[in-house]
């Protein structure tokens, strides 16, 4: 895709992004957690914008070869159905829940965020920190998996789309009842697209499938961010939703 | 795992993560074969064409931990989408002291996925060297929280799709994002309304499982 296009997409993508608040009226609140005034921040830039490929390399140690639920289809999607949308630091990783009984247990890694801006919504206002629970499920080789981890955290910033966990679907029912501790974290809104780190000729998505490519005449989160090309770009689409 | 095991599966975490994110397209298009590019995701290969799958703990029951129906959908899929369209003889086998695949289903909360795959540390066997990798003991796992909270799974197309995606993964199946001229996908689309693999897919598996 060249910047022409790029540009074209980011622009549609706004535009339908105010067509489709008009008309539903900014959207279903239902399951949205209670806002906060946003937080201020310095401006995107500085070193947003410097390539971070070893970082790419910590996130894609993520990766998980799964059934997703359908990715957002395009930025102003990703945007609307994130709670958060912001640029951070890691500031560290931990264990944090274990679920599941006998054999099926399946674990959880959490990545622990120091915002540097919020680019659109606010954070859960019962929350002190931005915790990002990964998939780690062979809860066995915790301890060497973290202590990898640890031993090549982040330098960079990186560009998050976060989902609050404690965010009910639309398709819930009303008496439905969900794991309290939930409410405790956040996911990205699809690994595909969700996060954003800069590279050396491009922004990469480090969790998204090396030939993702959605079908055609579908837009797509991720393909929009990698289209921004440089992470100051991304960061100025979102604000711009 | 002994500890040279681990050893080595944590350096070939660390080498390939540092080789992906010099070449992060080196994989772009291979629809079949091993991967090992995280410590949370290797996808392996069956050790041979018969594919014995056990099912764990009340898996498939109607209880809100499990995803009700899912017993069905992975017997169908088994046959249908693999003994039927290749030449891998998949089956149910709650008597095999060494099961290729263990499916389990748990609520597991609001993780993004339906259905994931992997080699578990837990394993019964491990060979070969990427891209041919295989693992015996494998373990799929269907999130219960997608048929209950998020009820997408309520759906029978999608509780096929998922049950074909994740047995493709078990026999070396990558994610295949072609779409065909008259608008088909794959099971191993990432999109959720396919149960049946392509011709491509049906060529590999036979390739490597004569």
């Amino acid at each position: 895709m060249n910047p022409t296009s790029t540009n074209r997409v980011i622009a549609a993508a706004a535009t339908a992004s105010l067509l489709l608040c008009g008309v539903a009226a900014c959207g279903d609140e239902r399951g949205a957690p209670p806002p906060v005034a946003p937080a201020a921040g310095p401006s995107a830039g500085g070193d947003l914008d410097a390539p971070r490929p070893s970082d790419a390399a910590f996130f894609r140690r993520f990766h998980l070869m799964a059934s997703w639920l359908p990715e957002p289809e395009g930025l102003a999607a990703g945007v609307r159905e994130s709670t958060l949308v912001l640029t951070a630091r890691v500031t560290g990783v931990r264990e944090t829940r274990v679920l599941g009984t006998g054999n099926d247990t399946h674990g959880f890694v959490g990545v622990t965020l120091e915002p540097v801006e919020i680019l659109h919504g606010s954070k859960v206002q019962d929350l002190d920190e931005i915790t990002v629970e990964f998939d780690n499920p062979d809860p066995s080789d915790t301890p060497a998996f973290l202590a990898g981890l640890r031993a090549s955290l982040p330098e960079g910033q990186a560009l998050w789309f976060l989902l609050w966990k404690g965010t009910l679907p639309p398709t819930a029912k009303k008496d439905v009842r969900i794991n309290p501790d939930e409410k405790a974290y956040y996911r990205l809104i699809h690994p595909f697209g969700g996060l954003a780190v800069q590279g050396p000729s491009g922004i990469i998505t480090p969790l998204a499938d090396a030939d993702h490519s959605p079908p055609p005449g579908r837009a797509s989160l991720a393909r929009d961010v990698q289209g921004a090309s440089k992470l100051s770009n991304l960061a100025k689409a979102v604000k711009a939703q | 795992m002994s500890q040279v095991k681990k050893a080595m599966a944590f350096l070939c975490t660390l080498l390939l993560s540092g080789v992906l994110a010099i070449v992060p397209n080196s994989s772009a298009g291979a629809i079949f074969g091993s991967i090992c590019e995280s410590a949370t995701e290797c996808i392996s290969l069956g050790n041979n064409k018969y594919h014995s799958v056990q099912t764990d703990g009340s898996f498939g029951s109607n209880n809100t931990y499990d995803v009700p129906n899912m017993w069905y959908a992975v017997r169908d899929r088994l046959q249908y989408s693999f003994t039927d369209q290749t030449n891998v003889q998949a089956y149910f086998d709650q008597s095999d002291p060494y099961p290729d695949v263990r499916v389990a289903d748990y609520d597991w909360g609001n993780t993004n996925w339906l259905g994931a795959t992997y080699c578990p540390s837990n394993n019964t066997g491990t060979g070969g060297n990427h891209p041919d990798r295989w693992c015996r003991g494998q373990l799929i796992k269907f999130n219960a929280y997608y048929y209950w909270v998020n009820t997408v799974m309520q759906d029978w197309t999608v509780r096929h799709h998922v049950a074909c995606h994740e047995l493709g993964h078990t026999l070396g199946l990558r994610h295949n994002y072609y779409v065909g001229a008259d608008g088909t996908i794959s099971c191993m689309h990432t999109l959720l309304d396919a149960r049946l693999l392509r011709s491509g897919e049906i060529g590999e598996l036979n390739a490597h499982y004569p």
